[in-house]
């Protein structure tokens, strides 16, 4: 009889596979099949957005699913605000990611013609002061809490009595570079008879707008393009590091230094400082000398090019401080290159500038590579000013007084007596975001919003402007101090409105592409910058030097003999990259951010020349007092390679009394030196010792091929200079099978310049702990690139070069191998993956892996009270990224080359069914690199700029005789000495 | 016929190993010699057959070798290949250490255990002792009674000769 | 009657005991109430064991950052701690295994108690893989077991990994081997043990030994076997701990010498701890006559050999590192003779490599005090052996930037003190509670001897 047959489906029936579901049938839309690691990760979104739906004003502990859905915001999908960096003045454009509705991470604004994309440390931090648990929650009048009402009713009141007579009305503010605010301040003061309204620079260049009236007739600080300079001499002048505007600065340099096919040359950077800056540190010829003696290189130079100019005014001649045929090797240099040449000096003294000026006049690079005509609006500041402000309270004669942005209790070099001062002043309003030092004193704080919260403008040059939108809603009661002054004038309180009527007004008409406003203020919203059309490049004359260099000349030689009749040791106060004038104290980001230099965290110290510190039997961390007259500070030793010998260097911006939790009591207080004359100090031992903080310890190479290093010389002979030796490598095995992307990284070493902002970047994007200051001199600090610093040379005369380490994603990785439990293994496309919720926390990986990146979880840094500082608090965990898992305690990490980021550009490009277009995935490190010293991309393809970087002679990995054939790779350190001297 | 047993003690073992080897000379049976430690020469002396337990041995190593082999090839190959180090999915030097230490471990598990079973220990804990002594000082050796009379004061003739300190006729468990 | 004859060689037993005098030497301190002496001793211990357990609870229950590591030094104390018992378990498996194939009549008095000693070394070792972990509670991810991650399995290629199923092993085998080894002693026990609590537990671990020849045969083999089993195996076991380091990129580690190298350190320590324990042992338990001046002197002629291979070793690797012309590996060793952690290296020498030549002298060699102080240092020396190869070779390794110091921390001290506190109270529960010299053993021997 037949068989009978049952089947249950056709498929079955005719022997083919059933159909089976595809899981990205359940999320895809572009139905592409996903990976296992996909799904979990949209998972995580859907459940971490779901957790965090509820937070965009207060965070909320348990889930509340939005009932209403804010418009704009996709729960787990990013958007993008372009605004302006509130960091510093120098305002940068910023483009910030907020996932639902909170500003995570700050990027470059691309479009920024200033800052081109890139950012700086400080500003990249700036994110995380927003929730900062230490800002004012709302106003307070006379130290208690009260509310906008009540507060407003207390200034009407005494504003009125001020407008009717009652004593001369003060506004005291920091640099405004804000076509809005200054409009308002000038509009408000108008109430006011006798109004005074003064400008303060914690670290003042007053001397610099001073010298250029006397010089050209124009009080501005000119806007320096160090791309278009050949040549470059800094006198004391960081300006790839805190000067004026360091991103902007510190890109165009390395744009004038940028090897590629196509461009061989570079710039030749002389740095004349007593200590070592990190712009120092990048020059190819640095000399230390005094700050005493750096007026006297400039009149040196000066006379030897106006030599070579043949007549002009004579310039007294001088007996320069350091090797006098450098200094015609320098004289030549820039003598040569008339008009593609930059000379500038940081010193806050006018007779310097002004023989800087005439220096520059003589090279003609006046309406070249520096323009007048197009000033920056950095340090307005007006030491005069506020001095006279100081006076006048002190007469009494201030009826009331408004502190905007200024913090002079703590960062005035007559701190004390600006308190005193403030005694009698019967009304003092403070705007400060938090309770500090000024602020305390205040009858009424009004606090200002922080700058993601608020709207607002900049004009960081004449004629580059910027926008600034609120990015979420305010998390406390604070208000703009626009509003403030808005409300207090009567007017509509509106800053929105206030800020396009000043664009309607003030920059609308300098533009003709779009006819009606309202698409003219939509554009330049979403762009966050505008630069109208520049008005008929007036390269007419240049400005004739009219500065009295006679005169400078006897202030120069008389400071010096004065400086030589003090003896003892000159100070020299330096504002620390990242840390700056030290309002962002509070930062632990920033506290824990290693400086260039000295790879110090968490505060200041005073730095010495090994020559002294071995004369007064000094070393790193012994304590000391540095004394003399009227002043004095205490802190740790850190002896400094290459620092001028008679000479000390203390960072400002440390010693905060009243930044919150994080930054009180960091260091010490180093503003009341400004007070007092540079020369006449001297070293005390305490007898106590305090470790520095420091990430790295050992500060030479050994002699190994770590950073290979070339001349330009040497390079044009040989275009693999310094790069010969490449080892054979073999290999056992095949090498395993690759499907698509291999991803990998090129790191021009001659075009990282140190600054750190990488760091910070990756701290921001990755979530990175920090474990604060007693964990970091244990050498536990988590930071997943760090960047490495190393001396050649002699102590007296180091040469400085900089090397980012991270994970170096080795494809024979020493580290996956000895892992017992498989929680290191590598993907198909290139990237060495760390499993944390795999890792048992063995720490044979970190043991066994050549470059010592990986870093262990040695306690839960997350949600513990012995690590109060990001992730210890509900407000302090908004700013974290929630693609990236919060690691827990006893587990490795490390870099993962932003694999997050690297997931969400493939799917990206699945969901728009493109191929992943080169640079289109760019690492939180090379994103925020002002430098562009970083290439992130796929070196399976052979066009990519990344392979296009790997084929170059300079090319090489770190090690690589070890056989670990990494993917991230390094291009030789190339600098440009002199060929004499 | 009473399968009586006769127990013969002796001081030492040069008595015992001397009365064994008349014993068997006599062609007398010997029920078994229990002594408080490994006489040597004993074995000889009882001709006893040679032990089997080294194909347990061998038997438990093999196995070991098979699982841990087996086990290691298959999860880093067949079932779950990761690019661990670059190395090759089958790194079979590196499955050496853990191949050899599983067949050392089964090897000898499998040893004592084929001891135990073989030697019947642990079956009953109270052993009904030949004498007192035994895991002191005494040794002894147990023979059968033979029915035979004259076998009989023959053998105990023989064993006083060999030096037996003492005869004692017990009955058969 | 050769009872009068003067023996040609010296007894390992002496004093002709009897049998039965044997039984009762061994058995005396079992039966009556612990000596003050004992007392005294297991008070010191139990209080160093406490310490261990409070540091080690503070450092699971907080984390590893309670130690001195950091981004460099992943490792110091816990691996130092690791190694250095595993080392000290071989000498019991040398003695009992390759002496008896050896057929060395002088291991039977002391194999028992370096047996114990073995299995009490290999449990204070296996702790430190455990507690070293940053998840401790989730060590048992390192076992192959079936699991809903894939399933997701182990690193085979790990040494650590290796490790894991070497020590495991060792420890079994040990295990079985002792406690086969205490059958007949155990059945004795049980024999002259008045009925109750102790006489059950006797008769339940004799496993109802009844002494027949038929059994002692197969005991004999089944003893070689294991025996010979237990050769290759300690060997391996060291080996595969060296394999640790061996088998990684870092200078200093990444060594072929090491296998041997370790294996020969391993048995140098063993001994060393072998000696001062039974120097204790046969003054506490009043055993001197079986644990005799002969027994001694044979170790210390182990301790002079050994101590010369581990020294040749030391000499061998710094050749090597001049010789092979490898600037990261000169550098490593460099920095260990002339580091900031010299003083280490400089211990380490002269406890392994210079002190034990003292022992070609035979009168040293027979002077129990000196022997005393050499077996102590020897271990100090093999510790700091351990701490020399992990930290000094981590510190300072490919990158100056990331270059170190490591300093211990009071935790981490504990918790050695704790491993030391434990290995002593279990030991001296061992020589309290079980025959401590293998009756039946000695016995063969002294019967041997009296024929002789």
């Amino acid at each position: 009889m037949p068989e009978t047959t049952y089947w249950r489906s056709v498929e079955e029936l005719r022997g083919e596979p059933p159909p089976r579901p595809e899981l990205s049938d359940l999320h895809d839309p572009a139905g592409a099949g996903e990976s296992r690691r996909d799904f979990l990760k949209l998972m995580g979104f859907s459940i971490g957005a779901a957790a965090l739906a509820g937070c965009t004003r207060i965070p909320e502990r348990q889930a509340v699913p939005l009932l209403a859905q804010p418009e704009g915001t996709l729960p787990g999908v990013e958007s993008w605000y372009a605004t302006t960096c509130g960091g510093c003045s120098a305002g940068c454009g910023l483009l910030v990611k907020t996932r639902d509705g909170r500003p995570i991470k700050v990027e470059g604004n691309p479009h920024s013609p200033l800052s081109g994309g890139a950012t700086c440390a400080t500003g990249q931090a700036t994110v995380l002061s927003l929730y900062d648990g230490q800002r004012l929650k709302g106003p307070l009048l006379h130290g208690r809490p009260a509310s906008w009402e009540e507060a407003d009713a207390f200034v009407a009141s005494h504003l009125d009595t001020l407008a009717t007579g009652g004593g001369r009305l003060a506004l005291l503010t920091e640099t405004i570079a804000s076509p809005a605010s200054r409009r308002l301040s000038e509009d408000f003061l108008r109430r006011f008879p006798g109004a005074i309204h003064a400008v303060h620079d914690p670290v003042s260049l007053a001397a610099l707008r001073h010298a250029n009236e006397q010089s050209f007739g124009r009080p501005v600080v000119p806007r320096f393009h160090f791309d278009r300079a050949r040549v470059i001499v800094g006198l004391e002048a960081d300006f790839l590091g805190t000067w004026l505007s360091p991103v902007e600065f510190a890109r165009a340099y390395s744009r004038g230094r940028r090897l590629t096919d196509r461009n061989s040359g570079m710039s030749r950077h002389y740095q004349f400082e007593a200590g070592l800056s990190l712009t120092g540190s990048n020059a190819d010829r640095r000399v230390a000398v005094l700050p005493s003696e750096l007026g006297l290189v400039a009149l040196a130079l000066a006379g030897r090019l106006a030599a070579r100019s043949g007549g002009g005014e004579p310039v007294p001649k001088v007996e320069p401080p350091c090797d006098p045929a450098l200094l015609d090797t320098v004289a030549d240099d820039l003598w040569q290159h008339r008009g593609e040449s930059l000379v500038v000096s940081g010193l806050n003294d006018p007779a310097v500038q002004a023989v800087v000026n005439r220096i520059n006049s003589l090279l003609g690079n006046v309406g070249k590579t520096i323009d007048l005509d197009h000033p920056s609006w950095q340090r307005q500041g007006d030491d005069g000013a506020v001095t006279a402000l100081i006076e006048a309270m002190e007469r009494g004669e201030v009826g009331g007084l408004l502190l905007w942005g200024v913090n002079p209790a703590y960062d005035h070099p007559q701190a004390g007596r600006f308190v005193k001062a403030l005694a009698r002043v019967p009304f003092k309003v403070s705007f400060a975001g938090r309770l500090d030092e000024t602020a305390e004193h205040a009858d009424a704080v009004c606090p200002d919003h922080h700058f993601l919260e608020s709207w607002g403008d900049a004009e960081p040059v004449a004629g580059s402007f910027g926008l600034r939108q609120p990015v979420i809603a305010p998390l406390f009661a604070t208000r703009s101090v626009h509003e403030s002054l808005l409300r207090w004038m009567g007017a509509p309180a509106d800053p929105l409105a206030h800020l396009r009527e000043v664009w309607r007004r003030d920059v609308f008409p300098r533009q003709s592409r779009w006819a009606a406003f309202d698409d003219f203020w939509d554009h330049a919203l979403q762009d966050g910058v505008f630069e109208p059309p520049a008005a008929s490049t007036d390269e007419a004359t240049p400005p004739v030097d009219r500065g009295d260099l006679a005169a400078a000349a006897a202030s120069i030689l008389a400071g010096h003999a004065a400086a030589r009749a003090a003896g003892g040791l000159e100070v020299r106060l330096y504002e620390k990259v990242g840390m700056r004038d030290g309002r962002h104290a509070n930062n632990p980001w920033l506290q824990e951010l290693p400086d260039p230099i000295t790879r110090v965290t968490w505060g200041n110290y005073v730095s010495v020349a090994p020559a002294l510190a071995a004369e007064q039997g000094l070393a790193d961390g012994d304590v000391v007092v540095l004394k003399k007259a009227g002043a004095a500070l205490e802190l740790p030793v850190q002896v400094q390679p290459g620092h001028a010998r008679q000479a000390v260097s203390v960072a400002l911006g440390y010693g905060r009394t009243r930044a919150g939790k994080v930054g009180n009591g960091v260091g010490a207080n180093a503003f009341p030196l400004l007070a007092a004359s540079a020369g006449g100090f001297r070293l005390e031992k305490t007898g106590r010792r305090q470790t520095l903080a420091a990430t790295q310890l050992h500060h030479s190479m050994e002699g190994r091929p770590i950073v290979r290093e070339a001349t330009l010389a040497e390079l044009a002979r040989n275009p693999a200079a310094g790069n010969e030796e490449r080892p054979r490598l073999e290999t056992l095995w095949a090498e395993h099978p690759r499907e698509g992307h291999h991803w990998g990284m090129a790191i021009d070493l001659s075009s990282c310049l140190g600054c750190g902002a990488c760091v910070v970047a990756c701290q921001a994007e990755n979530n990175v702990a920090v474990v604060g200051r007693d964990e970091v001199t244990r050498g536990r600090e988590m930071h997943w690139i760090r960047i490495d610093r190393y001396y050649q040379g002699s102590e007296d005369e180091p040469r400085t070069v900089y090397q980012p380490m991270m994970c170096q994603h080795c494809g024979n990785a020493p580290c996956e191998t000895v892992c017992p439990v498989l929680a290191t293994v590598h993907s198909s496309d290139g990237i060495n993956q760390q499993v944390y919720n795999r890792c048992v926390g063995t720490r044979y990986c970190a043991n066994n892996c050549p470059y010592k990146v990986r870093r262990f979880n040695w306690f839960q840094y997350a949600n513990n009270d012995r690590f109060d500082y990001t992730m210890n608090g509900d407000l302090g965990r908004m700013v974290l990224n929630p693609d990236v898992v919060v690691r827990s305690r006893g587990v490795m990490e490390k870099c993962s080359l932003c694999t997050q980021r690297i997931q969400a550009g493939k799917l990206r490009a699945e969901a728009a069914g493109t191929p992943l277009a080169d640079g289109e995935i760019r690492t939180a490190c090379q994103q925020a690199c002002p430098a562009e010293a970083i290439v992130f991309g796929d070196q399976a393809d052979a066009g990519s700029e990344v392979a296009r970087q790997q084929a170059s002679p300079r090319f090489y990995h770190v090690l690589e005789e070890l056989n670990t054939r990494p993917v991230v790779g390094y291009l030789t350190h190339v600098h440009n000495p002199p060929e004499k001297a | 016929m009473s399968g009586d047993l006769l127990v013969a003690s002796f001081a030492g073992e040069t008595e015992l190993l001397a009365a064994v080897r008349a014993a068997r000379e006599g062609e007398f049976r010997i029920g078994d010699v229990f002594t408080p430690y490994a006489v040597h020469g004993l074995d000889e002396a009882l001709a006893a057959p040679r032990s089997r337990l080294p194909w347990a041995t061998l038997a438990g190593g093999l196995a070991g070798l098979a699982a841990a082999v087996g086990l290691q090839v298959w999860a880093a190959v067949v079932d779950w290949p990761l690019n661990v180090g670059g190395k090759p999915a089958n790194s079979a030097l590196a499955f050496l250490p853990i191949s050899f230490e599983l067949t050392v471990l089964l090897g000898g598990l499998s040893t004592a255990a084929a001891f135990f079973w073989r030697s019947g220990l642990g079956r009953r804990l109270d052993p009904r002792l030949a004498a007192p002594g035994i895991t002191d000082d005494a040794l002894v050796m147990v023979l059968p009674l033979p029915g035979d009379p004259d076998r009989e004061a023959a053998l105990r003739e023989l064993l006083r000769a060999a030096g037996a300190s003492e005869l004692r006729e017990v009955p058969a468990p | 009657m050769a009872a009068e004859s003067i023996p040609l060689r010296l007894p390992w037993v002496e004093g002709r005991p009897s049998l039965k005098q044997i039984t009762d030497d061994v058995c005396r301190p079992l039966a009556t109430r612990p000596s003050a002496s004992w007392l005294a001793c297991f008070a010191v211990a139990l209080a160093a064991l406490s310490a261990g357990a409070a540091a080690a609870g503070y450092e699971v229950a907080t984390g590893i950052g309670t130690w001195g590591l950091n981004k460099s030094v992943g490792w110091a104390f816990d691996i130092t701690n690791f190694v250095f018992w595993i080392g000290i378990g071989h000498a019991g498996t040398l003695i009992s295994a390759i002496l008896m194939l050896f057929r060395q009549k002088w291991r039977t008095s002391i194999s028992r108690s370096a047996e114990g000693m073995t299995i009490f070394a290999v449990m204070c070792a296996g702790l430190f893989p455990l507690l070293h972990m940053g998840r401790p509670w989730f060590a048992f991810w390192v076992f192959p077991y079936p699991n809903t991650r894939g399933p997701l399995w182990v690193n085979f290629r790990s040494p650590l990994l290796w490790d894991v199923v070497a020590i495991s092993t060792y420890f079994t085998i040990s295990f079985v081997f002792w406690f086969v080894g205490m059958i007949p002693d155990l059945a004795t026990l049980r024999d002259r043990t008045a009925p109750g609590w102790r006489k059950r537990i006797y008769s339940l671990l004799s496993l109802g030994w009844d002494g027949s020849g038929r059994t002692w045969a197969r005991y004999e083999t089944l003893s070689l076997i294991l025996a010979g089993l237990a050769t290759p195996l300690v060997v391996s076991v060291h080996s595969i701990v060296s394999m640790d380091f061996a088998t990684s990129v870092i200078p200093g580690w990444h060594t072929t010498l090491f296998p041997p190298y370790f294996v020969a350190g391993a048995v140098f320590s063993g001994f060393g701890m072998v000696m001062t324990l039974l120097i204790i042992t046969r003054k506490v338990m009043a055993l001197e006559r079986y644990i005799t001046l002969r027994h001694l002197e044979a170790m210390a002629k182990i301790l002079l050999l050994t101590g010369s291979l581990v020294g040749f070793c030391y000499l061998t690797e710094l050749f090597l590192a001049w010789y092979g012309g490898n600037p990261y590996e000169r550098a490593a060793f460099w920095n260990r003779a002339m580091g900031p952690y010299a003083w280490a290296y400089w211990t380490m020498m002269t406890c392994n490599l210079f002190v034990p030549q003292l022992l070609w002298w035979r009168r040293l060699r027979t002077s129990v005090p000196l022997l005393f102080v050499v077996s102590l240092l020897v271990n100090v020396g093999m510790w700091f052996e351990r701490f020399v190869i992990i930290v000094t070779s981590l510190h300072r390794d490919f990158l100056p930037s990331s270059w170190v110091m490591y300093k211990p921390t009071i935790i981490e001290v504990g918790i050695l003190i704790g491993s030391f506190g434990l290995f002593f109270t279990l030991f001296l529960l061992f020589v309290q509670a079980l025959p401590v010299i293998a009756m039946w053993e000695v016995k063969g021997v002294a019967a041997g001897e009296a024929k002789s």
